[in-house]
């Protein structure tokens, strides 16, 4: 099998895609309803889709392609008042995170869909493990080749993602430590990590076609990348952001990588090298560990900065850009987010303080995305 | 008469009541595992074969001033389960989606007409038939509480059959109620005692369950000590309703959906009130058919397969009837119909208080509930098991 073709795209448009999760209201705890809830929503016209997903207590929307930040919102508030709408119909709660608070995998039931048991059966209890939620963002490239430079460039600003969106600090039951603790289970996938260095189409066909003579593929799908490259729909998406507890920070967030996008592609303000990622796992770790108090090393010249001042300092550099896109208001959000050192884990952490419940705070986060 | 070896027990051995309750539920939990681990049945049919071998329809091992003991246990154990399956019903959940109370007011109200219709049929007095169609309206609470524990089931279904059999386990109450006062009427004839006497019924209940459910919001329910406090709460509230002769049964359910309904935050408690909650559960169903005797059979099996039957298609017409507008599939809508049929010790209760009022009530009532008892109590659970496997909703 080979590569599909690259059908190039209109370049800084961008597709959200957002996995919510489906709980109960009595204790909210993961429920299986994704199924009915499909029922429900199959005849409604949103803009972009609904779809299942792999386990019965997950759904995932995408919005159609966008191109600033308030047709996202827009898109986003459609897709998420159809499905609120459906839910308050079967008595169940949706709500952002990257984790469930509380579950226990082993309760989860795959969807009965033909690749969503192929998972299964090949990753075990992994498979189940992976009830975790994610946001990933596809943006537009114009070429096959610009759409490799963008992903390795793009790979450096990873960290500011992760500690943006991070909002799974707590796994079955208990504090991880981590402000985003969803990424760990991602990185029990074989396939998962960061995509082979090479800037030129035919280097990722050559890749691409010695993985599958090895057998150990059989599509791009089978890629867990932090970041891979859409073929068909002449997009990379990043994947590593957990799912907002709003989809205001989730519209602010991929306007985010939209801004950087259009800054890295047009300005070209970095030379990429394959040691570029010497130091990415180490950054990866550190904004999955402390959030936007993480140390980001710069790879180039071995600079320490916390993740915030970074992020702090992008965010200058892509204020022309984002005027250009019309997306300055998400950039506004985000730059408060950062300044208060306030990310959804943070959030969370304080709302089961106060009131000293799991369930509380889940169900604190179906009010937070329902309104 | 002492003698130098009166420390040796008499000659025959007598064992006293605990011997033969150890005994019965020995044999009880033994009757479960069989069922379960043999033949795939469900635990409680077993239980309700011993309860049944027990009593006076087989070796009588458990006489009735035992079975009466039980009753203040039956009245406990079904006050929990009652609270526990009020404190699941989110009345947010009706007001968004209203085809659900039509769903309730459809197999309710179905379920007592054409029950009214089958005992009319059967020549059945039209007081009786009337008391005997507002028992039916009823789902067995703790068969439907103790399946979904036992199959750790969840989905639509679940969901629906426990919010339906809270609802109709609560007009079962008030429309027995209310046709009590027309039997008020008729044997003591004091107009002001009867109009009185269900008012009395239902506010006073309704207040039992106030102050119990706004106590019970005062306790920490996530804290595993305060659980002693929860259980001494509810002890105390069924004791007070035995005291003013008021409801347990209705105090107990509504109590558990005020908790839930007045404040949002999930109040929980370890399900099923823990082990004690099941062992309790497991004598609800023998004590319910210790009573059960054969002559009940002759005097009103007929009439029992009658309502059974009427019962049974009324359920499923009426949550057929609303499954797609209330958001589900006609399959899920089928497998939500047949689970309604349980009825278990919560009808049986019903019964003895209609008797405590009313002592020489016609013997007909008893004859029939108690053989259609005896046989949803035993046939019912397999259906709830097939049905909700056939929906994918059960997990064990």
């Amino acid at each position: 099998m080979n590569l599909e073709t690259f059908n190039p795209s209109k370049p800084f448009t961008f597709g959200i895609e957002l996995e919510i999760q489906i709980v109960n209201t009595h204790d909210y705890d993961l429920t299986k309803a994704a199924s009915d809830l499909m029922r429900l929503v199959k005849d409604q016209k949103v803009p972009g889709d609904i779809k299942l997903e792999i386990t019965e207590s997950m759904i995932e929307l995408a919005t159609g392609i966008c191109t600033n930040y308030h047709q996202a919102l827009t898109d986003l508030g459609v897709l998420r008042d159809v499905l609120v709408t459906a839910a308050e119909k079967l008595n169940i709660g949706l709500c952002g995170g990257g984790t469930h608070a509380f579950q226990q995998w082993s309760d989860r039931q795959i969807s009965d869909e033909p690749r969503f048991h192929y998972i299964s059966e090949l990753y075990g209890y992994l498979a189940k493990q992976f009830t975790v939620f994610g946001q990933h963002v596809h943006i537009g490239c114009p070429d096959a080749d610009s759409s490799l430079f963008l992903l390795h460039s793009l790979s450096r600003y990873i960290p500011h993602l992760i500690a943006l969106s991070a909002s799974s600090p707590f796994v079955q039951g208990m504090d991880t430590g981590f402000h985003s603790a969803r990424l760990n289970s991602v990185f029990a996938f074989p396939m998962s990590g960061r995509a082979p260095f090479t800037l030129a189409w035919s280097g990722f066909e050559e890749y691409f076609s010695k993985m599958i003579s090895t057998g150990v593929i059989t599509s791009m799908k089978d890629f867990y990348w932090d970041i891979r490259p859409k073929p068909n729909f002449g997009t990379v998406e990043v994947r590593v952001m957990d799912t907002p507890l709003s989809i205001e920070k989730a519209a602010a967030i991929a306007c985010y990588i939209q801004a950087l996008a259009r800054y890295l592609l047009l300005d070209k303000p970095l030379t990429l090298h394959e040691d570029d990622y010497l130091v990415y796992n180490f950054n990866r770790f550190e904004a999955c560990r402390f959030g936007l108090a993480g140390m980001n090393v710069n790879p180039q010249n071995g600079e320490r900065r916390t993740i915030a001042q970074d992020i702090l300092i992008t965010l200058d550099a892509l204020a022309p850009h984002a005027q250009e896109l019309d997306c300055t208001d998400a950039l506004v959000v985000l730059r408060k987010l950062v300044q208060a050192q306030t990310n959804d884990a943070v959030w969370l952490r304080d709302i089961y303080r106060k009131e000293g419940s799991l369930h509380e705070t889940v169900r604190q986060q179906c009010l937070l995305w329902s309104h | 008469m002492k003698s130098a070896f009166s420390y040796l027990p008499h000659w025959p051995l007598v064992p006293d009541s605990v011997f033969w309750v150890g005994l019965t539920l020995l044999m009880a939990g033994l009757c479960g595992e069989l069922c379960w681990k043999a033949w795939r049945l469900p635990r409680i049919t077993g239980y309700g074969v011993i309860g049944l071998l027990a009593g006076s329809a087989g070796f009588g091992v458990i006489d009735g001033a035992l079975a009466n003991d039980a009753r203040f246990l039956m009245d406990v154990a079904l006050g929990m389960l009652l609270f526990e399956l009020g404190s699941r019903l989110n009345l947010r959940w009706i007001r968004t989606n209203p085809w659900l109370i039509a769903t309730s007011l459809a197999e309710a109200t179905l379920t007592f007409a054409t029950v009214v219709i089958a005992l009319q049929l059967m020549n059945v007095s039209l007081m009786t038939t009337t008391v005997i169609a507002s028992i039916a309206i009823a789902t067995s609470p703790t068969m439907v509480i103790q399946l979904k524990t036992e199959l750790k089931s969840e989905g639509q279904v679940t969901e629906r059959l426990l919010a339906l059999t809270a609802l109709n386990s609560m007009y079962a109450v008030i429309l027995l109620e209310l046709v009590s006062t027309w039997m008020h009427q008729e044997y003591y004839g004091n107009l002001f005692a009867t109009l009185t006497e269900p008012l009395y019924l239902i506010l006073g209940s309704l207040a039992v369950a106030y102050v119990l459910a706004r106590s019970c919001q005062r306790v920490n329910l996530q804290d595993e000590h305060s659980f002693v406090i929860l259980i001494g709460l509810v002890l105390l509230a069924i004791a007070i309703t035995h005291m003013l002769e008021l409801s347990t049964l209705l105090a107990l359910l509504t109590a558990g959906i005020i908790l839930k309904n007045f404040d949002p935050r999930p109040q929980l408690w370890p399900a099923h009130f823990g082990t004690a909650g099941w062992l309790l559960t497991v004598v609800l169903f023998v004590v319910t058919l210790i009573s059960f005797q054969w002559s009940y059979i002759a005097l009103g099996g007929l009439a029992a397969l009658a309502m059974i039957g009427a019962r049974m298609l009324a359920k499923l017409a009426g949550v057929l009837a609303f499954a797609k507008p209330s958001g589900i599939s006609m399959k899920q809508g089928l497998a939500l119909g047949l689970t309604l049929a349980p009825m278990s010790a919560f009808a049986y209760l019903l019964v003895e208080n209609t008797y405590n009022l009313y002592p020489d009530f016609d013997p007909n009532l008893r004859a029939i509930m108690l053989s259609a008892i005896l046989i949803l109590q035993l046939f019912t659970p397999l259906l709830v098991y097939w049905s909700l496997s056939f929906i994918g909703e059960r997990r064990q």
